[in-house]
Formats: structure tokens, C-alpha cells, sequence
């Protein structure tokens, strides 16, 4: 949980409230708020390479499609 | 307070692993191979020996060979494409619909889904049922009593919970065990079919319904392939969301959901071909093609573990949906909703409608899923650039995805229109084509699709469209102001629910 009981909305009392009210809501927010920070380790995104070939298995079964019919 | 503090932190991961929060990398707990083998766990089970088995009906077996692997190879990459943006968030897919249909708007496309999936659980309860039975038949234990049959049929949603039950390192666990078996015994019935069949008979023998396969034969089948493949819209993003890296979670899904899948269902073809030019009756259970042309020992070693595949299927899909279906009330464990689940699935397997109408069933599924997915991928990677703004997913006062009393109207506009479209090319509930030419060349599937991601795209394509659709980049008023007053007390109420 956050130490300093600091959140983006509402201060450290509604932060508390919040967390003891609602604890899912509260953890939600609260990795949203590290997102936006950018202190959530988030796994590199996928490569072109990965996209290319993504093209690449659709532009082939295309072709078997056109073959089969 | 230390030992608050650390409870709160434990129910919190929990509440990640089995639940909506975002997970952590230090959460994540599987790998490529791991996922690739709880996807094969999940896609391989009866249900691809009848996929097979249909499409042999309608085509012969080059062509069943050429619309699978057509339809997977162009199809697949939209499921990996979703299971990318679960696994960036570490966000199941279905929270993140909303951005997509808004925060309200998700619940009855994710409902229509729901349904659609236990119907899918109850498909493969039905044939576990039969297989087993057959089984039974075998060791001279027989069973023709139609509810013996269907209780017996509900061990398996009854099994497949209590896997689930466990949590998701059980499911990695028996996924492993299932699936490494599953290829093991898929490679087994391949060289039965082999070394015992026809082979040059079967390929050059016509479709089993003896009504030769014409371009519209041909099509139909491949619409078949595509709502197969979309049918595991549903738990896609419980999966990727714990898979550790981007390329895991995509190449993962590729081969498990994919190429696992489309061999095993070119497989069920092959077997059904083999064994009819054997002499074989034509038959809808796979059971009596694999007893055919197995006999004997290698016959029962097959059903058995494919029987046991049907299980591993319902821990993965029980485990999937109960996970996604806390978007509609998160606060509820887990372990409840998964009972629920099976629960449903049960009623539904001692009622065996399903099976019954397996073609009307499968264009709901197209109708339904083939749109949602679809505008989820062209809502994320294209109109707003792979950019979300995670608070907006989980909080329905902030502004970002709240749009019209919680529906985004643009892309219901786009999926009515992907909807209307189907149905104007395809008549789900007697399996025929209205609009030949579009079928012939889109599928009904596809043109749904299509017309969706025009229209949505070319929608957000003007100005004020695109205001509407991305409100999620213009700065957010604080909560309890002017904005949040404007959905009131059904706000508050949906703010409980997160």
C-alpha cells in the first residue's frame, strides 16, 4: 500500500477510507496511478517483427483459402 | 499494522491473480510454454474431432485440410491481438472492452459471450458423455438410458471445477500434464491412420454426405473455422494477463489456440475420411471413427485420454470465465462464481439441447463474437493507437469511458451493423446462405466483421466522432464534479461495483 497514504484523488483520509471500504478498488487505482507514473513494470510491447509475421500467416492462409475453393 | 499491511498485500496479489487488479510482473507466473500448453489444454478436446468430422461432411479432405489451417491462419491473429493488450496491462480483456462499448456498454456483449461459453462447456459435457459411454459399451457395461448418459455427462463441468477450484497453478499443472499427453495421442492416431488406412482413398474420396462440395459447401465449412476461433474470445485475457512477456502471451496463444487446434481438427477430417473408405458408417461421434480404425487397445487408449481432454478443457474455460465474469462483481470470490459456472453448465448438459443445434449454435457464436473482437482490436490498435488511460477502465466517475450513460453508441452502432450484415448473408437457423455471393466470398462471419471495423473506423474518422471516442485525452475532472453528476446515482452504484 502506499506509505505516505497519498492517492490522485482525494487526499490521505479518503485514501484510507477507500482502502478499507473497497480494497480492490483501491489496489486497482492504485497500480493505474503507477501506470501513469511509470513506475508499473510493464512488458515490452510487441516488435514489428511480430506483426510482420502475424501478415505474414494471414497473406499465406489467404492463399489456402483461395486454393480450397 | 505490519501484519495489516501484509495481509492486505497477499489478499491484493490474490485479488491479481483471481481477480480485476492489474498484475504485477512479479505476479505473472507463466511462460510461452506455459500458455501455449493451458491454450492447447483448453482448444483440444472432443469438440475438434466433431469440428473435423463436419467440415468432411460439406468438403473433401484437401479442402478441410485448406479452410482450417485458411481460416485459423487469418483469423488468429485478432485473438493474439487481444491477448497482447490483456498482457501489456496485465488487464483482463473484458475490462479493457471498456473503452470499447464503455463501462456499461461491455456488460451485455461479455453476458452474450458468457452464455455462448457455457453452451460451448456444455457441448464438450455432452460429447465426454457419449465418449465415455461408448467406453462403457466396449467393456461390456451398457448404458442406453438417456439421463445415465447425461449424468455422466456432468462429471466432466463437475471435474474440470474442481481443477479450476485450485487456482491457476493447477490449471498450468494439469495443462501441462493434458496437453503433452493430448499430442502424444494425437500423434498416435495419426500413425494409426497411416499404417492402417486408405490413405490415397481418403484423399481422393468426395464429401461424406455424398452431395458433391461446391464453392458454397466450401464456405460454409470455413464459417464453421472462423466462429471455432472466435469462440475463445472469452478467456483470452484471463491467460495472457499472467504471461510474463509480450511475445510469450502472443506466440503462446498463436500455437495453442491456433496450431495445436488446427492440426488436431485436420486430424478429426482425416480419421473421418480413413475410416468411411474402410467402411465405416458415416457417423457425428467421433467415438465410433476412432473404435473404427484404432480398434481394439489403441482405440480405447484414445478415447480414454480424449475423454480425460474434455476435462482439462472445462478447468481452463471454467477457470477463464469465472476470472473475467468479476468484472460484474468483483467483490465476489472467485472460487463462487467458478461454482456458478459449473452450475450452469450442468443445467444446460441435463437439458442436451446444445449439441442438437451445433450449426445454429456456432453462428451465434460468429454473430456475437466475431463483431465484439473484432471492434476491440480496431478500437486499440487504430483508433486510439495502443493508448489507454487505465484509471478510466476501473473508475465510472472519471469521464474517460463513460461516453453515453455508459455506452460508447459508436461502436454499437458499428456491431448492429456487423449483426444486421450477418444476418442478411446467412440464415443461421436453417444453414443456408441469403446472399450467395457474399457468403461465397467473405463468409457470413467475416462480412460481419468487415462492416464493423468500416464503420467504426470511418465513424471516429470525424471530428466530432472522434471527440466522443477519445475522451479518455482530454484532462479529467476530479471526482464528485460536474461531470460525474451527470450519470448521478447509477455512478455511484457502478462505483460500488469496482
Amino acid at each position: 500500500m502506499n506509505e505516505t497514504g497519498t492517492t490522485t484523488r482525494g487526499g490521505p483520509q479518503t485514501a484510507r477510507t477507500e482502502e478499507r471500504d473497497n480494497p480492490i478498488r483501491f489496489a486497482c487505482m492504485e497500480r493505474c496511478e503507477e501506470m501513469r507514473s511509470g513506475t508499473y513494470d510493464l512488458p515490452k510491447a510487441l516488435e514489428r517483427l511480430d506483426f510482420v509475421l502475424l501478415g505474414v500467416g494471414v497473406v499465406v492462409g489467404l492463399i489456402m483459402l483461395i486454393v480450397g475453393v | 499494522m505490519s501484519t495489516d499491511k501484509l495481509s492486505m498485500d497477499e489478499y491484493t496479489t490474490k485479488e491479481a491473480r483471481l481477480g480485476i487488479i492489474p498484475v504485477r510482473m512479479s505476479e505473472r507466473m507463466y511462460s510461452f510454454l506455459d500458455l501455449a500448453l493451458v491454450a492447447g489444454s483448453f482448444a483440444i478436446a472432443t469438440w475438434v474431432y466433431v469440428q473435423g468430422i463436419s467440415l468432411a461432411s460439406v468438403m473433401s479432405m484437401p479442402q478441410s485440410l485448406l479452410s482450417t489451417f485458411g481460416a485459423f491462419l487469418v483469423v488468429i491473429p485478432l485473438v493474439v491481438l487481444i491477448g497482447a493488450m490483456a498482457n501489456r496491462y496485465g488487464i483482463d480483456h473484458w475490462i479493457l472492452s471498456r473503452s470499447t462499448f464503455g463501462y456499461l456498454g461491455t456488460f451485455p456483449i461479455f453476458v452474450l459471450i458468457l452464455v455462448s461459453t457455457v453452451g460451448w462447456s456444455a457441448v464438450v459435457a455432452e460429447l465426454f458423455g457419449s465418449s465415455v459411454v461408448k467406453l462403457l459399451g466396449e467393456a461390456g457395461i451398457e448404458i442406453t438410458s438417456v439421463w445415465g448418459i447425461r449424468l455422466i455427462a456432468v462429471l466432466c463441468p463437475i471435474l474440470g471445477f474442481i481443477i479450476a477450484f485450485r487456482g491457476i497453478g493447477a490449471v498450468r499443472l494439469s495443462s501441462r500434464i493434458m496437453t503433452s499427453l493430448l499430442v502424444l495421442v494425437g500423434f498416435a492416431v495419426l500413425l494409426m491412420v497411416v499404417f492402417s488406412g486408405d490413405l490415397g482413398g481418403a484423399w481422393n474420396a468426395g464429401p461424406l454426405s455424398g452431395v458433391p462440395a461446391d464453392r458454397t459447401a466450401f464456405m460454409l465449412g470455413t464459417e464453421w473455422n472462423i466462429a471455432f476461433v472466435f469462440s475463445w474470445v472469452g478467456t483470452i485475457g484471463a491467460l495472457t494477463r499472467v504471461t510474463r512477456t509480450a511475445r510469450g502471451s502472443a506466440w503462446g496463444l498463436y500455437f495453442g489456440y491456433g496450431i495445436l487446434c488446427g492440426l488436431f481438427i485436420g486430424l478429426g477430417a482425416l480419421l473421418a475420411f480413413v475410416a468411411v473408405v474402410q467402411g465405416s458408417e458415416p457417423s457425428a461421434d467421433p467415438t465410433d471413427y476412432l473404435l473404427a480404425v484404432g480398434g481394439g487397445w489403441m482405440g480405447l487408449m484414445s478415447l480414454i485420454l480424449v475423454g480425460v481432454a474434455n476435462i482439462g478443457t472445462l478447468a481452463v474455460g471454467t477457470f477463464g470465465m469465472a476470472l473475467s465474469s468479476k468484472i460484474l462483481r468483483p467483490s465476489v470470490r472467485y472460487e463462487w462464481i467458478a461454482a456458478v459456472f459449473m452450475v450452469a453448465v450442468v443445467a444446460l448438459t441435463l437439458w442436451g439441447g446444445v449439441l442438437e443445434h451445433y450449426g445454429t449454435f456456432l453462428a451465434y457464436v460468429g454473430v456475437i463474437a466475431g463483431p465484439a473482437v473484432t471492434l476491440m482490436v480496431v478500437d486499440y490498435y487504430i483508433v486510439r493507437s495502443r493508448k489507454l488511460t487505465p484509471a478510466g477502465l476501473f473508475d465510472p466517475k472519471l469521464p474517460a469511458y463513460r461516453y453515453t450513460y455508459g455506452f460508447n453508441l459508436v461502436s454499437f452502432v458499428a456491431f448492429g451493423a456487423g449483426f444486421a450484415s450477418f444476418l442478411l448473408v446467412y440464415d443461421p437457423v436453417n444453414y443456408v446462405p441469403r446472399s450467395t455471393g457474399l457468403f461465397n466470398t467473405l463468409t457470413a462471419t467475416g462480412t460481419a466483421c468487415i462492416v464493423s471495423a468500416v464503420i467504426y473506423v470511418g465513424l471516429s474518422a470525424i471530428p466530432a466522432v472522434r471527440r466522443y471516442v477519445l475522451r479518455d485525452r482530454q484532462p479529467m475532472p476530479a471526482a464528485g464534479g460536474a461531470e460525474t453528476a451527470l450519470i448521478g446515482e447509477w455512478s455511484e452504484q457502478a462505483g460500488r461495483l469496482v
